[in-house]
């Protein structure tokens, strides 16, 4: 039951441009600092969150990267649906997988366990995540 | 964020045992048979099953496995936590490692809220509540 680096990176490099002052574009490498992802790293993952429209590129001096919507409307799901293959806990419980799924008592395990990764993942909004990066950043300094 | 088919199969080999009824013993090849699950695995998961305790082998010509709890004591939690180890959505920070601040943040904010969501779904979960589900009759009948 594991995220991938591939998906935690994208929340970091995500809440790091959502913290950013003043909703300017910054650059992989201003990013690559606040975060410690590395900079190949970090162009990677940017390609699918701007497939998917989480954020947006601009180029020249000023170029970067910002997010495309405000924090409110982008949650924890949304990012890493954008970067990861499967956020179900077994492919059965979209349903037409498997013939045994109406007779299959594990499945409403993993039913009730899938709805309830769900809920979070949805509710989880970026904004949120901004509300306890602040909450920290004030009790280490 | 995967359960992986050990853990799955592990959850099905319970559910098998305990659907034959009360002291039934089962051999590995009706358990592959009933539930398609090739026999070398299945080994693989019943040396964990019976580690943790939740099965016990009788030996002999009319041996098999036999639930050695009642199934309703049997928390579906617990079987997929000794069957997959650790459940929780990341790895828990390293020992005198400094993470990001963001890093920090989405596991307070998020990862912790996974974790806890994921317990609390389990923890509805016996193997008695399961085989006692919702299965329509005409649905069993069709299967068999």
């Amino acid at each position: 039951m594991k995220i991938s680096t591939r998906g935690q990176y994208s929340l970091e490099a995500l809440l790091c441009l959502a913290v950013s002052s003043g909703h300017k574009p910054q650059s992989i490498r201003a990013i690559s600092e606040q975060s410690g992802i590395s900079d190949g790293y970090l162009e990677q993952l940017f390609i699918p969150l701007k497939k998917k429209g989480l954020v947006i590129g601009s180029r020249g001096v000023q170029g970067g990267y910002a997010l495309a919507k405000d924090p409110s409307r982008i949650s924890a799901g949304d990012v890493l649906r954008a970067v990861e293959t499967s956020l179900h806990p077994v492919p059965c419980v979209q349903g037409g997988y498997c013939k045994r799924e109406k007779i299959c008592a594990s499945r409403r395990t993993w039913k009730t366990i899938d709805s309830a990764l769900e809920n979070v993942l949805n509710s989880v909004k970026l904004s949120d995540l901004i509300i306890v990066y602040r909450g920290l950043s004030g009790e280490v300094i | 964020m995967k359960i992986s088919t050990k853990g799955r199969y592990g959850i099905r080999f319970l559910i098998d045992v305990a659907e034959q009824g009360a002291g039934a013993l089962c051999t590995l090849s009706d358990i592959a048979k009933r539930e398609s699950i090739s026999e070398a695995y299945l080994e693989q998961v019943a040396v964990v099953l019976k580690r943790s305790g939740y099965i016990r082998s009788v030996k002999g010509s009319s041996g098999g496995f036999i639930l050695a709890k009642d199934p309703s004591e049997v928390r579906i939690g617990e079987v997929l936590r000794n069957l997959e180890g650790d459940l929780s959505v990341v790895e828990a920070p390293l020992p005198g490692k400094k993470e990001s601040l963001f890093r920090q943040a989405i596991r307070v904010g998020f990862y912790n809220k996974l974790d806890n969501a994921v317990n609390e779904s389990l923890g509805s979960f016996t193997l008695g509540s399961l085989i006692c589900g919702e299965k329509s009759k005409t649905e069993y009948m069709y299967y068999i």
